[in-house]
């Protein structure tokens, strides 16, 4: 069975320089029914073709809408992490091929690890990770700081950028607890010189907080939400 | 008992105060926190106030709305939200200081808050004073908005019935110190269970049934308790604590706290230890329990913190007393960039929440110097003392190793 899916974009965008740094590829539906509904339909046995069959989908949609800038694709890092499996360093190979056939440079990708709690080898997931990056791919560590804590996974590798989760980012002007983890992940992350972003900001207040303690690069209803194949245009506060 | 709680918070004044500003705010606060019953103290420097309530948790709850709402300031934020067991401003209806960054560092009398510490010393050691540290520190100063709304606790979960004790496999503890590197003392002992004297906690641990977990966990602190108590523990005694005791949490709680009283160990001296992982699966049990003991007047300490699947989020939820690191963290920190960010990180977290740091499993002269050098005061491992087989073994402190 051939799954009909397709992708909304989101941006990320960098506040000091007041333009979109990536889009974030979110899978969707043919209907725009959200990527649960999509996920759903597929055992975790298909997952993983899934997984790297959306990202080559969602590079070639995203070239065809003119992406500018870089490109956000999620990744579940065990897909790249098992090294009894060949496939998945042609999987990555094949994907920075295409992603040159479209016309983007392999710079341009972004692999955001999901779920980071189930790699089960990190030596291999390392030295996969690497491989890509050798050839410019940058890696993102989603849903930073709840739930699992990725910290030693962060001590072992360390990406081009974390994302903050959104659970942290909720109502923080006004949560202490909130504040001092930030703070604190910001400092980590600024003694390892890794950018964060900001995700599911939704108001000013959020942002305010957010950007007076250096953070500047965002995600959130309150720039853009996902536009149904298409890049939106950002609204900057 | 009344639920003693504290309500620790920080806002920006809206316009400048004055001598006269403050004197009519005082005056109306302190006779109307002692009618409330309310104590605790207020500190304001360069137009950020910062102030300590305490008090029973409807009234508390009550005067920080009624606070909210004064036009006075704005951007108030709840740092800090929880139960305590007692009081640590009990003669205080409403402590007050006023400074400067300048003065911040040389007040006397009743504003000797900051350095000989007459008003440091007189609170116990517990999150208030911290965070009146990190708020010396420059911490939480004026950046912070608006209302926390705090969050009401799951009903506790109904205490099982207790069950028939089965005679359970022979076991005896070893103790742990722990020191205090800045004052060289020895803060306490962690009990560690073991078979015998080569064993590990694990040989004990393999043995028991799974069904069995809840009731020997509360045996073994209470025998943990009076081994400690015939040794003639002066410090802090810290007891490990098996997730599984969640369900039957409060009975456990209160024969601990039985047996701590009839040995005469004093129930501030105990620690509750809790693997960060076992956080992870009920956090609503886990966070009832914790305020729970808190208002007892136990303490709690989060170990392992930073492994497996457990976050930082725990933070968010709520704040021990105290963390231990993950042993991965601490282990060659002296030569690993990216572990020292981490650790970096986790101090900036603890020191602006009032939470402590332990570094555990220290093995190495080089470790000790650099987590020293970051402000880690509290150590445990090979480096200073072996866990000792029934016995409180002396550790060897810093400069006698070197």
């Amino acid at each position: 069975m051939v799954l009909e899916f397709t992708f909304a974009y989101q941006p990320i965008v960098d506040v000091d320089k007041r333009e979109t740094h990536s889009f974030e590829a979110l899978v969707r539906g043919p209907n725009n029914e959200p990527a649960n509904w999509v996920l759903k339909q597929h055992t975790t046995a298909q997952l993983r073709t899934f997984d790297m069959d959306a990202r080559l989908r969602a590079i070639r949609l995203g070239a065809q809408l003119g992406l500018p800038c870089h490109i956000n694709l999620n990744l579940l890092p065990d897909t790249m992490a098992d090294c009894e499996e060949k496939s998945s360093v042609d999987a990555l190979q094949t994907m920075v091929e295409m992603a040159e056939q479209c016309g983007l440079k392999p710079d341009q990708l972004v692999l955001e690890l999901s779920e980071t709690e189930t790699i089960k080898d990190f030596d291999c997931f390392v030295e996969r990770a690497n491989q890509c990056r050798r050839l410019g791919v940058k890696f993102a560590i989603d849903d930073f700081g709840s739930g699992y804590s990725g910290l030693n996974l962060l001590a072992e590798f360390q990406p081009e950028s974390v994302k903050l989760d959104m659970v942290l980012v909720r109502d923080i002007e006004h949560r202490g607890p909130r504040q001092a983890i930030v703070r604190g992940v910001l400092r980590t992350c600024e003694d390892l010189g890794i950018d964060i972003v900001a995700e599911g900001v939704e108001t000013i207040a959020e942002y305010e907080w957010l950007r007076n303690e250096g953070i500047f690069l965002f995600q959130g209803y309150l720039f853009a939400r996902p536009a149904f194949e298409a890049l939106p245009t950002v609204t900057f506060p | 008992m009344s639920n003693l709680i504290h309500l620790i918070y920080n806002s920006a004044a809206t316009y400048p105060f004055t001598e006269e500003d403050f004197s009519v705010m005082l005056r109306k606060a302190r006779s109307k926190n002692a009618s409330l019953d309310i104590t605790g103290m207020l500190l304001y420097i360069e137009g950020c106030f910062f102030q300590v309530l305490e008090g029973p948790e409807n009234v508390v709850i009550e005067l920080a709305e009624t606070v909210r709402q004064d036009p006075r300031h704005t951007r108030m934020t709840t740092i800090i939200q929880e139960p305590i067991a007692k009081r640590a401003f009990s003669e205080w209806t409403m402590g007050f200081t006023q400074m400067s960054l300048i003065n911040l560092g040389d007040i006397e009398g009743l504003n000797d808050f900051f350095t000989i510490c007459k008003v440091l010393t007189d609170i116990d050691s517990g999150r208030a004073k911290k965070l009146l540290t990190a708020f010396k520190q420059g911490r939480w100063r004026v950046k912070l908005s608006v209302a926390t709304q705090y969050q009401p606790l799951a009903t506790r979960a109904v205490a099982k019935k207790r069950r028939v004790i089965e005679p359970r496999p022979a076991f005896t503890f070893a103790f742990q110190p722990i020191v205090d590197a800045s004052r060289r003392a020895v803060v306490g002992y962690e009990a560690l269970v073991r078979a015998d004297k080569t064993g590990t906690a694990a040989d004990v641990l393999q043995r028991i049934q799974l069904g069995e977990l809840g009731a020997f966990d509360e045996d073994a602190r209470r025998m943990a308790i009076g081994f400690a108590s015939r040794l003639g523990l002066a410090g802090n005694l810290h007891l490990n604590v098996f997730p599984h005791s969640w369900a039957s949490a409060p009975k456990t709680i209160d024969s601990s706290l039985e047996t701590a009283k009839r040995c005469g160990i004093d129930i501030t001296r105990i620690v509750f230890e809790l693997k960060h992982e076992a956080t992870v699966s009920d956090p609503c049990a886990v966070s009832e329990w914790l305020s729970e003991s808190r208002r007892l007047g136990l303490r709690i300490n989060i170990d392992d913190f930073g492994s497996g699947y457990a976050g930082l989020a725990l933070l968010d939820h709520y704040q021990p007393e105290m963390i231990s690191l993950s042993m991965w963290l601490v282990r060659s920190i002296e030569s690993h960039g990216a572990r020292q960010a981490i650790l970096r990180g986790l101090v900036q977290t603890c020191s602006d929440l009032g939470v402590d740091i332990i570094a555990k499993g220290v093995e190495t002269i080089e470790e000790y110097f650099w987590l020293r050098d970051e402000g880690i005061e509290l150590f445990q491992g090979f480096l200073f003392a072996k866990p000792g087989f029934e016995s409180l073994p002396p550790p060897m402190l810093p400069a006698d190793i070197m």
